[in-house]
Order: C-alpha cells, then structure tokens, then sequence
C-alpha cells in the first residue's frame, strides 16, 4: 500500500517538474529577429512611371468626350512583411491618380527585391503592379507576372501619337458568393501604357473608353 | 453509496434550475407581404444606372438579411430585414424593413433607405430624415408616387426623396433619389450634382 503511495507521489512530481520546466522555457525571451531590408527600388523601376506629385493627368471618356481631371498623388514609403524567422524592410513607391469625377481611380505601386519574396514563398510586395477598375495588370519587364501583353510601335490618341505603347490585358477581381465584396461585372479589361506618359488608354468590360487628353 | 448518487443528481437538478431564467412570452412581429415589396425582388445580380455622360455604373444586389430584435421592455421580438446594394464605384446603400415601431410594435413596419450617411424613414407616423452628424443641417422632403418613367419604363409605388433648402448644402449628401417597390433605385443625383438612370433590364 506503502509503496504505491509513493509511486504516485513521485509520478505527481515529476508531472509538477515538467510543468515547471515547460513554463520556463515558454518565458525564456525569443531572440528578436534580424531585420533585413531589401534595398532601395532600382532607379530603372522608377523610371517606369512618369508621374510627379501634383500632376494632372486628364483622361477623356470617348462616347461623351468628358475630359476627367486625374490628380497625382506619389508617396515613397517603407513596409515591412515577417516571414517565420525574418523581417523584411521593403521600400514602397506608389502613385494614386484620383480622379474629379465619379469614376474609378488608378494606381501603381513599385517595390525592390521582387524575387528575393518569392523564393522565401511569402506573399510578394507586388511590384509594377497596376490597379484600375476591378482589375490589376503589371508594368511589363520588371515583373514576371505580367501576362498577356503586346507592344504597338505606336498609338494615335486624340490627336497625339504615342511610341513603345503596351497594350496590358488585365485580371479581373473575381470574389466567391460569400465574400463580403461582390464581383462587378463592368472592369478595366486593356489598359494601354507606355514608360514616357504612363496610362495611355483604358478600355473596361462594357466597350467604354477613356483615352489620355494632351492640349 | 446509492443515496450518495440521488444527492448529487439531486443538487444538479436544483442547481440546474436556478440558472434558469423565467423569460417573458415574447410577442412576435414579423414584416408583412405589403413591406417586404419594398425589396429588390431580383438579387444576388447587378441592374446598370447611366449618369448623363454615358458612363455606366453596376449596381450589385445582395439578398436580404433578416434577424430579430429583442425588446424585453415591451416584450416583443421584432423582425427586420435589410438588403443592401453596391455599386462599383463609391459607397453602398441599403434599405431596412422593420416590423412595427420600437415603441408601438404593432403599427405599421417602418421602411428606411439609408444612402451616403444619411437616413430616410417612412413608418405609420409619416416621413423622417436622419441625416449624419456632419450632414445634420440638410433638410429632404418625400412624396409617394403612384409612376414615375426612367429610360423608357415605368415604375409604380415610387419614393421620391429630394434636398430642400440652401443650395450650400448641395454637394454634401444625396441631392436626390427615386426609390421604386420590386426595384430598387431607379433614379439618383448624388452630391457632385451628376444624376444616374436605371436601365432597363436586358
């Protein structure tokens, strides 16, 4: 009787110790972990979008020839993204041309070290992204992403002839039933952009067209 | 050792009991076939507007939501539903059926449209406008119209909201609305002044 006491006792302590020995080494401090920042964004990125704080970018809408005022925003700032073990410090550059009209508004955001994110498997900073109405495209070449474009040699627009022009076809944002944000059906689907005057052109889902307007 | 056991499942049996609540009989009110025309019939799609420069805006319709409000002062239990809508460019709106009033639970169901921060409610007692705190100075008045034309159709039973008062006001909330039973906003002018058409299905 004796004995089994004691062997209860000793099983009791020793679930007490590894209790005691789990909490210590739950407390004992994680080290921080290393920040490592990804560098600047290559000046040839930035080369990419045209634009400067305060432009004025207007853009004409074809059928009614209303010309929208497009206001430029463009704000370099950093971010951080933590993948298990790592922090990273990444630049971000991104441009926001809002528009004075009721109508969609546009964007484009650069970021360095692209790939360096994607080989770590983590969601990557998406440079040269392009965000337009329910849908997103890349600036070519400086992202592997980018899918489904042709070059023009150039393009005539409203009286202006425009070089080197992409023609960037663009994703639609599809959400399931459920999401809280329903899919649209009227969506930027070509976007026409070329490194010297940015957005050229924008064609949605419905055949309306808005086209750059330079006097 | 079997006199223990009834002592216990005794204690749970009266411990059980106390955590209960005697919960007054509820007097349910649920939104009539009449209110419930307020609704979109046709959700869970888009229906299309045309402003006056031609440029298309979708409207996306979800299916309505419906959850009940407990009273326990008055003892009643309230049904409201809500169905809101979503265009792609700028801010949601929505529409609220509630069964009776919160403090007369057996008149009428209230019917509300609520649209870029503010709220316009029809109940038993007429027409009010709530409009936001920021939006608190602007005056709207409602008529009930028997048909109203958009593009071409004609709605029946249309709620016609329109800003009153100062033209100061005028770009600080909805300038105007047309709210039409079975289909939703049929006509609107928000506050840049720029009036949107319902198209007609396809």
């Amino acid at each position: 009787m004796k004995s089994k006491r004691q062997f209860f006792r000793k099983t009791a302590e020793s679930i007490v110790l590894g209790i005691m020995l789990v909490m210590f080494l739950a407390c004992k401090k994680i080290p921080p972990t290393p920040l490592i920042y990804l560098g600047d964004i290559p000046e040839e990125y930035l080369a990419t979008v045209p634009y400067q704080n305060g432009d004025v970018v207007k853009m004409m809408h074809e059928s009614s020839r209303l010309v929208i005022n497009y206001r430029v925003s463009r704000n370099r700032f950093h971010n951080m993204s933590e993948p298990i073990g790592e922090d990273y410090d990444y630049q971000v550059d991104f441009t926001h041309l809002k528009p004075d009209y009721p109508t969609f508004d546009l964007g484009i955001t650069l970021t360095a070290e692209y790939k360096k994110y994607e080989l770590e498997g983590e969601e990557a900073p998406k440079t040269g992204l392009i965000l337009l109405k329910g849908s997103d495209t890349y600036v070519p070449f400086i992202n592997t992403d980018a899918t489904g474009y042709t070059v023009l040699d150039s393009l005539e627009v409203n009286g202006q002839v425009y070089y080197d022009v992409f023609k960037l076809d663009c994703k639609h944002y599809e959400f399931p039933p459920d999401y809280s944000i329903p899919t649209h059906s009227i969506y930027a689907a070509t976007c026409y952009y070329n490194y010297a005057k940015g957005f050229i052109g924008i064609e949605l889902s419905n055949n309306e067209k808005y086209w750059l307007y330079e006097e | 050792m079997k006199n223990k056991y009834l002592f216990v499942i005794a204690l749970l049996a009266v411990l059980a009991s106390c955590n209960k609540k005697d919960e007054p009989e509820m007097t349910k009110y649920y939104v009539g076939d009449e209110a419930k025309s307020w609704l979109v019939d046709e959700c869970k799609k888009e229906y299309f507007m045309l402003d006056e420069n031609g440029i298309e805006q979708g409207i996306y319709v979800c299916e309505p939501e419906v959850e009940y409000r407990k009273d326990t002062t008055l003892g009643v239990l309230r049904e409201r539903i809500a169905q809101y809508s979503y265009p792609d460019i700028g801010d949601g709106f929505g529409v609220y059926i509630t069964a009776g009033k919160s403090n007369k639970p057996n008149v009428d169901e209230s019917f509300a449209i609520i649209f870029s921060g503010c709220y316009f409610s029809f109940d038993g007692y007429g027409f009010r406008s709530v409009a936001s705190e920021s939006r608190s100075e602007i005056e709207y008045t409602a008529d009930l119209l028997d048909a109203f034309e958009v593009n071409g159709v004609t709605y029946h039973d249309v709620v016609h909201i329109q800003q009153v008062g100062d033209e100061s006001m005028a770009g600080r909330g909805p300038v105007e609305l047309y709210y039409a039973k079975h289909y939703g906003m049929i006509q609107y002018t928000i506050s840049y002044g720029i009036t949107y058409f319902r198209l007609p299905a396809e």
